[in-house]
C-alpha cells in the first residue's frame, strides 16, 4: 500500500469508521480515538496491507478496538446507565432516534456491531462475517436477534410514552 | 413408569400389589403412551432459517419482518407477507417497529480527519542543518557586533615574520667585510597576486642605494604568493666584493610602477645610526624604513552601514527574500533593529525617537 493509497483511505473510510464507532460508543471523543488508533495501526502495517482490503482491515481494527473499549467500560458502569428510561419519563419525550440509540446501546456488543456494520456501511453478510470473525450463520442470527430486541425496546418505549 | 420412584418406594409398591392381587393390572390403570405412533404435525414449522423459507405465519412473522428490512425476501415472499399483514392487521405495529430498527447516521457531524494523512518524508542532510545554523549564528553575531560596537574606526595590525637569521648573517658579514664591499638585498615584494623581486644594491659609506627590478622569473620557480601585501626579505648576499661600484654610474634600472609605489618618494630613513652607520646598519635601516615601517596605502575602513549591508545580503542568500536585517538610526543613535531569519522567525527592537 503506497502513501497515496493510505491518504486516499483516510478520505474514503475515516468518516465511516467514525460513524460506526460513534454509534457504538455514543461518545464522540471515544469515536475519534477509535478512528485515529485504527489509522495508526494501519500506518504501522501500511507496507503489508493490500489496498483492496484496506476497508476490511480498518473496520476489523475498529471493531476490535470497540470491543475492548466496551469491555473496559462495562466494568465501570454508572448508576445513571440503569435509570435511563426513568429519566426519560421525567423529562420531555425523546424522539425516535434517541430511543433507537438507547436500544442500540443495550444490545450485546456483538449484535450491535453486526447491525451497525450492516446499516451504516451496507456490508454484506459475508463482509460482516469477515470483519467480526463470525461465521455466516452467526451473523444472520445476531442481526435477527438485534433487530427483534430493538423492536421490542422501541415498542416498550412507545407504551411508556 | 416415569422412573421417578426410589428403590425403597418401588419395593413397597411391589409388596402392596402382591398383597392385593384382586386389584386391576397396572397397565390397565395407567396405559402407556407410544410416542412413535403419534407424529407431531408442526415439526417443520418450528424450524428456523435466515432468510426464512416458505410463507409467513404467526410463528415466523418476525423472521419475515426482519428479512424484509434486510432485503432478503423474494418477490413472492414480499407479496405473501403483505397479504398476511392485510389479513392480520394486529401485526401492523410489529411490522412498523421492525422497520424503525434501521440505523441511520442522520444528524451526525463527522469531524475532519485530514490530520491523519501522512506526508512524504523529506530528508535534509544533517550537515546542511548545522551549516545553516552556524551561518545564521555567525551572521547574527556579526550584525550585533557591528551594530553595538562603538564608532571607533577599525585599525588592523599586521605583523610580518621575517627570516631574521639571514638578516643577522648579512649584518655580521657586512661588519666583517671592508668598506669597499657592496651588498645587494633581494626583496620579494608581494602585491595582490603578483610577486616582484627587487634587488637593492647597497653602497659603502651610507651612499643611497639603487633598486633594480630584474626580469620576471619563471612562475613555477617564483616565490610564493600570499593574500596579504607585505614585503619579505628573502636573502642578503655580497656582490662584486673586488670591484666597488661607482655611485655616479647608474645601474640598469627597470623599475615598474608597482615597485615605485611600494617605496614612497622622499621617504626619510627611520633608522638613526648611533654613530657612523655601517653598511649592515644601513641595509637594516633601509629595509626597516622602506619595507617594515612603510605605511599602508590610505584606505577608508568599513563602516557600520557596510557591515549591516553585508549581513543583510548574507541572510538573504541563506534564507531567501524573507530574511534580512535592517538597522535604522538617527544620527549615532539606533532607533530600530529588525532581524529576520525566515517566515515567522524574526527579532525586532525599537527605541523611541
Amino acid at each position: 500500500m503506497t502513501l497515496a493509497e493510505y491518504n486516499a483511505a483516510v478520505d474514503t473510510h475515516a468518516d465511516g469508521i467514525y460513524r460506526f464507532a460513534w454509534k457504538h460508543l455514543r461518545d464522540r471523543d471515544g469515536a475519534k480515538d477509535i478512528v485515529q488508533e485504527s489509522f495508526a495501526r494501519l500506518w504501522v502495517k501500511v507496507e503489508d496491507v493490500d489496498a483492496a482490503k484496506v476497508k476490511s482491515y480498518l473496520f476489523t481494527t475498529a471493531h476490535h478496538l470497540i470491543v475492548d473499549d466496551v469491555r473496559k467500560s462495562a466494568r465501570s458502569t454508572t448508576l445513571e446507565d440503569h435509570h435511563e428510561p426513568l429519566r426519560w419519563t421525567a423529562q420531555s419525550p425523546p424522539d425516535l432516534q434517541k430511543v433507537l440509540e438507547e436500544g442500540l446501546a443495550r444490545l450485546p456488543e456483538v449484535q450491535r456491531s453486526v447491525v451497525l456494520l450492516r446499516d451504516l456501511e451496507g456490508y454484506s453478510y459475508e463482509e460482516v462475517a469477515e470483519l467480526t470473525g463470525l461465521n455466516l450463520t452467526q451473523v444472520k442470527v445476531y442481526i435477527y436477534r438485534g433487530r427483534t430486541a430493538l423492536k421490542d425496546y422501541i415498542g416498550k418505549m412507545e407504551l411508556v410514552l | 413408569m416415569d422412573g421417578r420412584l426410589t428403590t425403597q418406594q418401588e419395593r413397597a409398591l411391589d409388596a402392596f400389589l402382591t398383597a392385593n392381587p384382586d386389584l386391576p393390572a397396572l397397565q390397565e390403570v395407567l396405559p402407556g403412551i407410544d410416542a412413535g405412533a403419534v407424529p407431531f404435525p408442526g415439526t417443520d414449522a418450528l424450524k428456523r432459517a435466515f432468510p426464512p423459507i416458505g410463507t409467513p405465519d404467526a410463528y415466523h412473522l418476525d423472521d419475515f419482518l426482519v428479512a424484509r428490512v434486510e432485503g432478503d425476501l423474494t418477490m413472492e415472499q414480499e407479496r405473501a407477507l403483505d397479504r398476511y399483514l392485510l389479513a392480520h392487521p394486529g401485526n401492523e405495529r410489529d411490522a412498523r417497529l421492525v422497520m424503525l430498527t434501521r440505523i441511520v447516521a442522520a444528524g451526525l457531524v463527522v469531524p475532519s480527519f485530514g490530520h491523519l494523512k501522512r506526508r512524504q518524508a523529506r530528508i535534509i542532510p544533517l550537515f546542511v542543518r548545522f551549516a545553516a545554523a552556524a551561518a545564521v549564528a555567525a551572521l547574527f553575531s556579526i550584525a550585533l557586533w557591528s551594530v553595538l560596537r562603538g564608532d571607533e574606526p577599525t585599525r588592523r595590525v599586521q605583523v610580518a615574520e621575517l627570516p631574521t637569521p639571514d638578516i643577522d648573517n648579512a649584518i655580521q658579514k657586512a661588519h666583517d667585510s671592508t668598506s669597499d664591499v657592496s651588498y645587494e638585498a633581494t626583496i620579494d615584494h608581494v602585491d595582490g597576486g603578483s610577486t616582484d623581486k627587487i634587488v637593492r644594491v647597497v653602497r659603502p659609506g651610507g651612499a643611497p642605494g639603487t633598486d633594480v627590478h630584474p626580469a620576471p622569473s619563471d612562475p613555477a620557480s617564483s616565490p610564493r604568493t600570499t593574500r596579504e601585501s607585505w614585503p619579505q626579505l628573502a636573502e642578503a648576499r655580497p656582490v662584486h666584493p673586488a670591484a666597488p661600484m661607482d655611485p655616479r654610474v647608474p645601474v640598469a634600472v627597470d623599475v615598474p610602477e608597482q615597485a615605485i609605489a611600494a617605496v614612497p618618494d622622499g621617504a626619510e630613513l627611520a633608522y638613526e645610526p648611533r654613530s657612523a652607520p655601517t653598511v649592515a646598519e644601513f641595509v637594516l635601516g633601509t629595509v626597516r624604513e622602506r619595507v617594515l615601517d612603510r605605511t599602508a596605502a590610505p584606505e577608508s575602513p568599513l563602516g557600520k552601514d557596510d557591515a549591516v549591508a553585508a549581513v543583510n545580503k548574507g541572510l538573504k542568500r541563506i534564507g531567501g527574500s524573507e530574511a534580512g536585517v535592517q538597522v535604522e538610526r538617527t544620527g549615532q543613535r539606533i532607533t530600530h533593529f529588525d532581524l529576520r531569519l525566515g517566515r515567522g522567525l524574526g527579532v525586532t527592537a525599537s527605541r523611541g525617537r
